[in-house]
């Protein structure tokens, strides 16, 4: 009973929050997505303890464990695109790849690779 | 039929998460076994994108709520992304630059069209800002989303083998890499590597969002 209380609790944090982000970006015409500004939200509202991590963690912990999932509908969509991929496929696919590659050693090794800084 | 195809996609998703644990490889990242299993079972029942959709609202609607669940990793791990913030920030950004310009540079030298370079450009950040970014910017919105779920797929797919390549052990810059450059989905992988990694993937995936959306408006007239 007391964990279903905690995922009726934390559901409806996550949802109002990501509401609230949704609003807040509208209301500011910011560029920044809606539950972006939820999750600085959600951030700021534990560091002040005015959200407790026992709230949300069962929920919280859902979610982020799949996170996946909730992407496979969008890149379902991708099979909208058959005539373009056949046109251009190849070189957006070496543009994506090499592009990639590139932008992953640049952030690691500025980061650091084996955690030196920390 | 809409609680239908949003039930084979919960099948598909636990199949498919079933197999990634099993056999661990490029190919069996959860995402991508997903999606190829959706087209392919779409394809064969003679169905188009459009019988899907009404289930893609549905599940997209936790989208949000998942995202701002990361605050709690994010919240976890703090203080450790404090101590590296001036590092883990420039990253972010040299990163987010050369992905750019490599991407749209390459896709100028193969000549691709003009809204494919366009939606190569917002590729990095997650899909809705993605389909956002490239209505303010005049693009093709629909092919830029889809552009930027691709790249967060072939992210999560070959994002940990390229960073092991390149003897990157540091879960730290490894979750902070794979979020600068495959945004939400590169993130989803990270997490499952170590909840650090998930915590900066977040982190990285939230400001490289917020970076690209002030810059890339500025960048256009030097990338075109």
């Amino acid at each position: 009973m007391q964990r279903l209380i905690k995922w009726i609790i934390g559901l409806s944090l996550l949802f109002g929050l990501s509401a609230l982000g949704n609003w807040i970006v509208a209301v500011l015409a910011l560029k920044v997505p809606g539950s972006v500004i939820g999750m600085v939200l959600l951030l700021l509202l534990l560091m002040t303890k005015i959200i407790r991590v026992e709230w949300i963690e069962d929920s919280a912990g859902f979610l982020t464990k799949h996170l996946a999932f909730f992407f496979i509908p969008i890149a379902v969509g991708l099979m909208s695109y058959s005539s373009l991929l056949k046109a251009e496929g190849v070189p957006l696919f070496l543009a994506l790849i090499i592009s990639m590659t590139i932008g992953l050693v640049v952030t690691a090794l500025v980061s650091g690779k084996h955690g030196e800084a920390s | 039929m809409t609680v239908f195809w949003i039930l084979i996609t919960i099948a598909v998703y636990m199949l498919s998460r079933k197999l990634s644990f099993k056999w661990a490889s490029p190919f069996t990242n959860v995402v991508f076994l997903s999606t190829l299993t959706l087209i392919l079972l779409l394809l064969v029942s003679g169905q188009t994108y459009d019988t899907y959709a009404p289930a893609k609202d549905a599940i997209t609607t936790l989208l949000g709520p998942a995202t701002v669940a990361l605050g709690l990793p994010l919240y976890r791990n703090l203080p450790i992304l404090l101590a590296r913030a001036k590092r883990a920030l420039g990253a972010i950004v040299l990163g987010t630059l050369s992905t750019i310009f490599v991407a749209v540079g390459l896709g100028t030298a193969l000549k691709l069209t003009d809204h494919v370079l366009l939606a190569l450009s917002v590729k990095s950040v997650t899909s809705p800002i993605a389909l956002e970014l490239a209505r303010q910017l005049q693009g093709d919105a629909a092919l830029a989303a889809s552009v930027a779920v691709a790249c967060g797929i072939l992210g999560a797919m070959l994002g940990p083998v390229i960073l092991s390549m390149f003897n990157v052990t540091d879960p730290f810059t490894r979750g902070l890499a794979l979020g600068t450059i495959s945004h939400g989905i590169g993130t989803a992988q990270a997490a499952t590597e170590h909840p650090l990694s998930g915590a900066t993937g977040g982190a990285a995936m939230g400001l490289t969002a917020i970076f690209t959306s002030f810059l890339l408006p500025l960048l256009l007239p030097i990338l075109f």
